[in-house]
Formats: structure tokens, sequence, C-alpha cells
């Protein structure tokens, strides 16, 4: 079943040179994918553009059969899809937990204990309730990165994207993390695509895709 | 509903923005707060001074107009006289009147006071008399005499000016020969109270009057109005005052025997009549009723309405003041408060920006902006609006006080400056009428006034801030629209 797919997108930012080159591809549920290249080549663009934070210059990307570009943006944001980014974008203001539940609460989650279901979902990407309760930006970068693994899970989207989600992380927690969102593909029949530069990840993911010169190729 | 737990974690953990803007939107609420009172106090007391201000109109030779007429019409003139005041004061447009004569007199018996230059102090009838004395320059007299009808008029009585410190004050009623005069013309005369003194109409030396003297007076000047008129009537010493029967007898046996317009007019001279009217918007309807009543029309009509308006101005010039200080508060306010929100939203474009990239829509972020800036707006207004009220309303009630106490010993001092009599009902003119008012209905009036006001004036710097706020949150509406989530994390990054 086909969850997301590109058709002739290209992109770029100053209408000179293009980041991305006419690709054609499409993600299914199920399948954790990964997606490599060299620094700078495009992948977080990439990203962004499936996350609905940019448009494409030419070519659509369809979620679930429908054009993103015709979709409302926040709704497809809060509800269908969840997105790591390489640089958590957490709320510093705020402690982990709310982090989360405001997550939650956007999405428009009815849920009677959310607080339970964040705090829960914290201890599963391993954060304790004391941290949960601390300001993020007194917790250390890998505690970060889990809260922000937390929060895209939170309002369970059909689709995750994770941008170099076990950079800051130790083997063992890479390794932890990796089996989390791989464990979601395949119990959970989520849409899993992870960036990375980490051969672990390379070689643990379903399927791999190279970005190169503006193109996305198998292999 | 998150929207509103979400603001309140944001104020709560970024308290430092909440509280600059906090503090400015109290500086502008007590500042407004101030001035507005004080604003709309001097507007309330503005009205009840003109509402209680008594206009009084005098009746006035209008001397060129006469100067140019036909001999006819001259001889035809018939000056204003006691009968024709009385008659035009019987009216329903006049609440009261008085009239003062004049003559002025000589006595061998006694000696002047004639230093010649000399501080007049004395009524504003004696300035304006100025005009006429040259006619009779060459036989004026040294001693001027002054009648009163209502001697509750006499000013220079009634401010202090001058006192009685021995015998008492004038009976009208009295048809005997009663003056009172200066300390220093008793002491330069040794005369003390029930003495009497010969007098006479400087024209006829033969007929002398007999006057008991049954008063002294004492005179403090505290004005500084020099007269350069030389000649002993212009000394304020040789003033004396006396009832109106004694000057009208004078003046019946010493009737003008001058054809001559002129000479009539300067024998009537002596007279002068105020009316107090009731209504202010009557002057024209009661000139026309003098007119109809037989006076001449060579008299021109003179009121104290410009007097009211300029004594009115510091006070008006204060409400002014504090509008035109409201209005630069609340101009240089709105800039700040805009200015501060500015900043806040561009420090927070990275918050924004998140909260945009977990899809948080537009119009759910600006609500939580703006409810953000309600909420500061909200509890700083309050707090403001409340030490606004304190401090405006300490300053009013001390200056009141003030007022207050001062009219207080007034009223004393007046019976004290009449000799302790109080047999006249002392009408307060000037400002104290608008004391008065408040003394009568006592302190609950004060306490009203302001009450009533800050009433008013809470609910309008309320709306004003509600204002300034809704103004700020639609700039920054402006702001967060120009925001691509994408673009502000990236910025960032
Ligand atoms: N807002 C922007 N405007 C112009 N150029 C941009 C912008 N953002 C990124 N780029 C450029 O586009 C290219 C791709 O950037 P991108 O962040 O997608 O790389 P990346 O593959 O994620 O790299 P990394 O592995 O280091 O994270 C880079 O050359 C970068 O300089
Ligand atoms: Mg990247």
């Amino acid at each position: 079943m086909c969850i997301l797919k590109i058709c002739d997108g290209s992109f770029s930012y100053d209408r000179k040179k293009l980041i991305l080159n006419n690709i054609n591809v499409s993600f299914k549920r199920g399948v954790c994918y990964g997606i490599f290249g060299k620094s700078g080549t495009g992948k977080t663009t990439f990203l962004s553009l499936l996350a609905g934070l940019d448009t494409l210059t030419s070519g659509c990307i369809f979620y679930d059969g429908n054009d993103i570009s015709k979709m409302n943006k926040d709704k497809y944001r809060s509800n269908d899809i969840g997105v790591i980014f390489q640089s958590f974008n957490l709320l510093p203001h705020l402690t982990a937990l709310e982090n989360v539940l405001l997550a939650m609460d956007i999405s428009n989650n009815r849920s009677r204990n959310k607080k339970q279901d964040a705090l829960s979902l914290l201890k599963k990407v391993g954060i304790d309730e004391v941290k949960a309760k601390r300001r993020v930006l007194h917790l250390s970068g890998g505690e970060q990165q889990r809260v922000a693994i937390a929060r895209a899970l939170s309002y369970n989207p059909k689709v995750i994207l994770a941008d170099e989600v076990t950079g800051n992380l130790d083997k063992d927690t890479e390794r932890d993390i990796v089996d989390i969102l791989k464990r979601l593909a395949h119990d959970d029949d989520k849409c899993i695509i992870i960036i990375s530069h980490s051969d672990y990840v390379k070689e643990n993911v379903d399927k791999v895709l190279f970005l190169k010169s503006g193109n996305l190729k198998e292999n | 509903m998150y929207i509103l737990k979400n603001a309140m974690l944001s104020i709560k953990r970024c308290y430092g923005r909440s509280i600059l803007l906090g503090i400015i939107i109290c500086i502008i609420a007590v500042s407004s707060c101030i001035s507005l009172t004080i604003k709309s106090s001097s507007d309330i007391l503005v009205d009840s001074y003109i509402e209680d201000e008594e206009l009084v109109v005098s009746f006035e030779i209008d001397r060129g107009k006469l100067q140019n007429a036909s001999n006819v019409d001259k001889n035809n003139f018939s000056a204003l006289d006691v009968s024709l005041v009385k008659e035009i004061a019987n009216s329903s447009l006049v609440s009261d009147y008085y009239y003062t004569l004049e003559v002025s007199m000589s006595s061998d018996a006694i000696d002047c006071i004639d230093d010649s230059f000399i501080e007049v102090n004395d009524d504003d009838n004696k300035k304006r008399d100025n005009n006429g004395f040259p006619n009779k320059f060459s036989n004026m007299g040294d001693y001027r005499f002054t009648a009163y009808s209502n001697f509750s008029y006499l000013e220079d009585f009634v401010n202090g000016t001058k006192k009685i410190i021995e015998g008492e004050f004038l009976d009208n009623d009295s048809s005997k020969y009663q003056l009172i005069i200066s300390e220093d013309l008793s002491q330069k005369n040794n005369l003390t109270v029930g003495d009497t003194v010969k007098f006479y109409y400087p024209s006829n030396s033969k007929k002398t009057y007999k006057f008991t003297v049954v008063g002294i007076y004492s005179y403090t000047s505290n004005n500084d109005d020099f007269s350069f008129m030389p000649g002993n009537l212009m000394n304020a010493s040789n003033q004396i005052y006396t009832n109106i029967s004694s000057i009208s007898k004078i003046l019946s046996d010493n009737p003008s025997s001058d054809v001559d317009g002129f000479k009539r007019i300067s024998n009537n001279d002596g007279l002068k009549a105020k009316f107090i009217l009731s209504d202010d918007l009557a002057i024209d309807q009661f000139k026309d009723e003098a007119l109809n009543k037989g006076l001449s029309s060579y008299y021109s009509l003179v009121t104290n309405q410009e007097e009211i308006l300029n004594s009115l101005k510091p006070i008006k010039n204060i409400s002014n003041f504090s509008l035109s200080f409201l209005v630069l508060t609340l101009i240089v306010g709105a800039i700040v408060i805009i200015g501060v929100n500015i900043i806040n939203i561009r420090d927070r474009k990275y918050e924004i920006g998140v909260l945009r990239a977990i899809g948080m829509s537009k119009f759910h972020i600006i609500l939580q902006l703006v409810s953000e800036m309600f909420i500061v707006s909200l509890i700083s207004l309050v707090i403001g609006i409340s030490i606004g009220t304190l401090s405006s309303q300490g300053v009013t009630n001390k200056m009141l006080e003030k007022e207050i106490s001062s009219y207080q010993s007034d009223i004393q001092s007046i019976q004290d400056n009449f000799g302790g009599q109080d047999k006249f009902s002392f009408r307060s003119k000037d400002n104290r009428n608008t004391l008065n008012m408040f003394m009568n209905s006592s302190n609950n009036y004060i306490d009203k006034l302001i009450v009533s006001t800050d009433f008013k004036v809470l609910a309008f710097v309320f709306l004003i801030s509600l204002v300034l706020t809704i103004i700020s949150c639609f700039i920054s509406v402006s702001f967060i629209s120009r925001y691509e989530p994408n673009k502000i994390l990236q910025n960032r990054i």
C-alpha cells in the first residue's frame, strides 16, 4: 500500500541550482526506509518537502492518494506525518512532558489520560518521569532527541520522518531507537523514513535509498 | 482550551517579557488615571463654578456717545438715581443688588492724612472713578465718604484688608450721621469711638453735618496698586465709611445748580449700582427691561463675565494640561507597547516556527499570542488602575482639604473684620461659592465627586488599553502571517 508518492519532483531554493531533480519515488506502510547521501545533498530539504514545510518547484507529492499541496497543511503536519528534526525543534521554555502534550493537543487528541500516555511514551524512548518534568534546555542532546522522537510518535501519525535521528546517540541507544522505529513499521504498519549517515542504520533498515546529485536511487 | 493553557505557561515561564510589558501598561494606566481624574475633577469644578458664579451687571455712562449728542439730548439726559436703581432691581431677573453712594467732604475740625504718594487700596469703584475726577478737581474735598446699601458687598472688609479694631460697624437703618474712620485718621486727630466731627460739602462750607464716630478700622494693604493721582482724596487713610441715609441727605441738600449735562452727571456720579442676575443668559432681557423702566440709552452695560472666565483660567489650564499629558502618555505608550510587542514576536520567531512545524495553525498561534497579551494587560491594568486611583484620590483630597480649611478660617475672620457682628448674612463671592457648595453639603460631596469620576476614568482607561492591545495584536498578526515555518527554522539553525 503506497502512502507517500513523489511524481516528477524538482526543487530549488534559488531557482538556479536544482537540489532535487525530477524525483519519482513512493513509500509504503509497514516498511522502514533509510535515505543516505553526502552532507549537503538535500536530504533535509527532501524531508521538509515530504513534511509539507516547503513546496516543490515542480511536480507533486501525494499522501494517501491526495495531492498535499491541496490539503490542509496544518492538519497534515499535526496528524498525518511525524517529523523528528535534525535540530530537534523543541520548545525550550516547556518541559519534555509539556512538549509532548502540546503536540498531542495540537493534533486534537481527545484521550482522557493524555498525560499518562505521554509519560509512558517518553519512558519507551528512555526518558523517566523526573527528566520528563525538566525543561528541555536542561536535558542533554541525546535526551532532547528522544523527546523529539516521543513528540513525533505522540499523535500516532502514519508516516514518521526522522532526520539524523541517531546522530547524537551512542551505539546502544542508537540500536534501541532504530529498533523502536522498525517495530513501529512492522507492528503498527507505519511508514518510517530515516535519514542517516550511520552504517548500523544502513544495515538494519528494510530499504536503502541514496540521494546523489538531485536524484534518489536504490542501492 | 489548550491554547489558553499554553498562553498561561508561556507567561509564567517567560515572565521577563511579561513583566516588561506589564510595567509599561501599568505606567500608562497610572498616569492616564491620574491625568484623567485631575481633568474630570477640574472640569467639574469649572462647571460648578460657572453655575454658581454670580453674574454682576452695572451700568456706566458712555461718555463718548454723550459728548457727541446734540445739546437737546444732553439736556434731556437723566442720570441713574437711587429710585431708578430700586425699580430696575425689582425684577425677576435680579437675584440681588446693591448700590454705593460716594461724596467728597471737607472738615475744618480735623486734619486729613496728606502724604502725597500713597498706596490706594479700595474696592474697584475708586479706580473706575478716576475718569471723573478731573472735572471736580478744583474743589474736591479731603475725605471720601462711601456708603453701601448692603455692607456685605464691601470687599475690603470681606477679604480682610480692612478690619474693625474699635467700636462697631455702621447701621444702614439708622438715620443718624454715623461714620467709621481709619486708624491713621483717628490717631492723627485723637479721635475715639463716640466722638463727633463736623464735615461740610466742599462747595458749601456754611452747612455742616455732625457725624459720630462709631468705629475705627485698620487696614493692611496686600496689593501693590499705586495711584499717581495727587490729592488727599486718594489717600486711603482718608476713606470714611458712612451709612446710606447720611450721604442721601448731603446729596439732596446740595443739588447741582448747573444746567450743563456733565456737571449733573458728575454730581450723581457718586452712585454706583450693581445687579446680580439670577440667569447668565438674561443679560439682554435685563437691559431691555432697564431701558423700559427709564434708564437713559447713554448708559452701557458692564458685566463681570470676562472676569469670571479669567478667574477660571488657571483651573482650565490644569484641565488642558492634563488632557495633553494624557494624549502624550497614550501616544508614547502606544508606540512603546507596539514596539515591545514587535520585539517580543521577533524574539519568538523560533517558537512560532516550531509550533507551525508541528501543525499549529496561524489562527491558533495568533489566538495564543493575543490571549497572552490580554492576560498580561488585564493584570497590569488592574494593578495600574488601582495604584492610579489611590494616588489620584490622595492628590485630589489633599488639594480640596487645603481649600476647605482656608475657607473655614475665612468665614470666622470675615465676622471679625466687621467687628465681630454677624448682622450681615455673608455672601460668598468669587471662588468661595464653589467651596461654599462643598461645605454646605459637607464632605460627602467631595467623596461623591471623586468616586463618580473614578468610575468614568476607570472605564475610559480600560477602553484605551483595550484599544492599544488590539492594535498591537493586529500588528503581531501581520508579522506572524509573513512567517513560513521552514524559513524561520532554517534561519535559526
Ligand atoms: N534556505 C536555503 N536557501 C538556500 N539554500 C539552502 C537552504 N537550505 C539549504 N540550502 C542548501 O541546499 C543544500 C541541501 O541542504 P540540506 O540541508 O538539505 O542538506 P543535507 O543533505 O540535509 O545535509 P546534512 O547531511 O549535512 O544534514 C545545501 O547545499 C544547502 O546549502
Ligand atoms: Mg540535513
